[in-house]
């Protein structure tokens, strides 16, 4: 495939295109795509270039020197604004380098801009974004998915060559699958969270979505390992090399719900086969809570949300609005400048953890984090991954499910297991629909399985 | 188990959360966090034969108290939206 990460840097070694060029090309293309995909394409990009082609020409250059990056806007990079596309932030200049982009910049990468997500990265569509929705390259009618969906659209439209995103529910592997591209939730803990905006900061996870597995692989390897900075941070050499056992397993009767688009299932099904005549082993096996992560989820989510986002009060950062007193301030800020989805969260994380309904909720909600990654534990003891559409649908239409919260919560259905029991997960193309709409597929791996759902995404790679 | 989440409450849980909901919005903020609260209700209803289980491993973790480069105080008090001469401006809190 042309336009990888492989693919030019090949080139800059081979001198056939130089960093400047390969820069102005992707630039010139963001500046000019009206699919809003970016917030912001960055001008400064003179000190980031001369970098790399320092890199160059000293011999020290890596897999990702002089390649254009895209950032979401919830990762901090100094002097640069994020705004994680609220109103909140929207004059907020990053103090400090996240520990992701600072790995990025010692590989010489180009951070090329920060791209549209849902609000402080809530949401599957990035219609929550203050700034308007992003379009899918694939039907500028249709959402690009979310949270990351500004990350996504741009690798999958090309105004990027790879980018970071972060996933807290799906929000690497739900847009990537709309758009066609590759998404990598990583094992909760091996990926820096420093300098990631936190949404709810025990399923947060900074991830690669890029145009082919093998990038994906690249960009994970540059990001990944451990950072004093972050205490949830796990140490390097936890990498588990599990061979290969060629069996998947499918949650029984997670079809059975209902809701599921015809041609996906099918394009599932022709995967599934395709698999199995490379010699897989493909079958059902009991994981009675999967379908439950979500209820979980909107549990914990909203009660981490209404704690973390309780630091935008209108007087550490960003924006302020209104006189008198503190409490004034406070309430008159929050409520101006955020959007209803995080209203809606931060209003319902203060009611799971009140006085009454946090032992109803919210430790069960817990209890049912540790039966669920227990559940999965126990299935990949004998299978190499846990194998699933990324997504019940293909993308929906912009506007289509807005004013239905839980339709739109319910595209996380299959891909909230895999943060909730802190597993890996990779999102991979399965091809596309008659309208020309991409197909995922997911396999979730055992924890710091990372290199095995490489080695099975290569393989779906392939076969298509 | 939820009580119906009505006006009342979400102006209740807007002030605990420092937030303020325009009045005309207040109806369909409840309508929605009804309709949340009743999907999320599913959990009620399953079984967790292991109720109980134990949450994640965690452990505290600690640093070395060594010198090294931070942030700048500055750069900090320059992200707050009101400062002045090196003073982050807040309003009066005590009456």
């Amino acid at each position: 495939m042309e336009h990888t990460i492989e693919f030019f840097h090949a080139q800059l070694l081979s001198g056939d295109i130089t960093v400047r060029d390969l820069v102005a090309q992707y630039v010139a293309r963001a500046n000019s795509s009206d699919l809003n995909a970016y917030r912001e394409v960055f001008s400064d990009l003179e000190e980031q270039i001369v970098h790399a082609e320092k890199m160059l020409a000293d011999g020290t250059a890596t897999a990702l020197t002089g390649i254009p990056i895209a950032l979401k806007d919830n990762i901090l990079f100094a002097g640069h604004v994020a705004s994680a596309s609220s109103r909140i932030l929207e004059h907020y200049t990053a103090s400090y380098d996240s520990t992701a982009v600072q790995k990025l910049k010692a590989a010489g990468a180009i951070m090329i801009g920060r791209t549209n997500m849902d609000e402080f990265a809530m949401g599957s569509s990035t219609e929550n974004s203050a700034y308007g929705p992003t379009k899918n390259p694939h039907d500028p009618t249709k959402v690009p998915g979310g949270s990351s969906g500004g990350s996504a659209a741009a690798v999958a439209a090309d105004l990027a060559v790879a980018a970071l995103g972060s996933d807290t529910a799906g929000s690497i592997r739900q847009p990537g699958a709309f758009c066609g591209i590759v998404g990598l939730l990583p094992t909760y803990g091996t990926v820096s969270r420093h300098g990631l905006m936190a949404m709810g900061s025990s399923l947060d996870v900074i991830g690669p979505m890029a145009k082919t597995v093998s990038d994906a692989e690249t960009l994970y390897n540059v990001i990944r390992g451990h950072d004093p900075l972050d205490s949830t941070s796990l140490p390097s050499d936890m990498a588990a090399a599990p061979t290969l056992k060629k069996r998947l397993a499918i949650p029984k009767g997670i079809f059975e719900k209902g809701g599921f688009d015809e041609e996906l299932l099918k394009n599932f099904q022709t995967t599934a086969d395709a698999l199995k005549a490379q010699g897989f082993v493909i079958e059902e096996v009991e994981l009675p809570h999967f379908a439950d992560a979500l209820a979980a989820y909107y549990i914990i989510i909203p009660a981490e949300v209404s704690s973390n986002l309780a630091r935008f009060d209108g007087i550490r950062y960003g924006d302020r609005i209104g006189e008198g007193t503190v409490h004034d301030i406070y309430a008159a800020t929050r409520g101006a400048l955020f959007g209803p989805e995080s209203r809606r969260r931060i209003l319902l994380g203060t009611y799971v953890l009140s006085h009454g309904y946090h032992d109803a909720y919210y430790n069960k909600a817990v209890a049912m984090r540790g039966v669920i990654r227990r559940e999965l534990e126990a299935v990949l003891e004998h299978y190499d991954a846990i194998f699933t559409p990324t997504t019940p649908t293909p993308a929906f239409g912009i506007g289509e499910k807005v004013n239905d919260p839980v339709s739109m919560y319910l595209s996380d259905l299959f891909t909230v297991p895999a943060n909730i029991a802190h597993h890996p997960a990779l999102s991979i193309p399965s091809g596309k629909n008659a309208a020309g709409l991409p197909f995922g597929v997911q396999f979730i791996g055992p924890r710091f399985g990372e290199s095995l759902l490489f080695t099975l995404g290569k393989i779906i790679e392939n076969i298509r | 188990m939820a009580n119906p989440m009505n006006v009342e409450q979400v102006k209740y849980l807007a002030n605990l959360a420092r937030l303020a909901v325009p009045e005309d919005q207040l109806e369909s903020v409840a309508h929605d966090m009804e309709a949340i609260i009743g999907f999320v209700d599913q959990i009620q209803k399953a079984s967790l034969d292991t109720m109980g289980a134990e949450e994640y491993e965690k452990e505290n973790i600690f640093r070395d108290d060594m010198v090294t480069p931070i942030v700048p105080a500055h750069d900090l008090i320059e992200a707050a939206p009101q400062h002045q001469d090196h003073f982050v401006k807040v309003t009066k809190v005590i009456e």
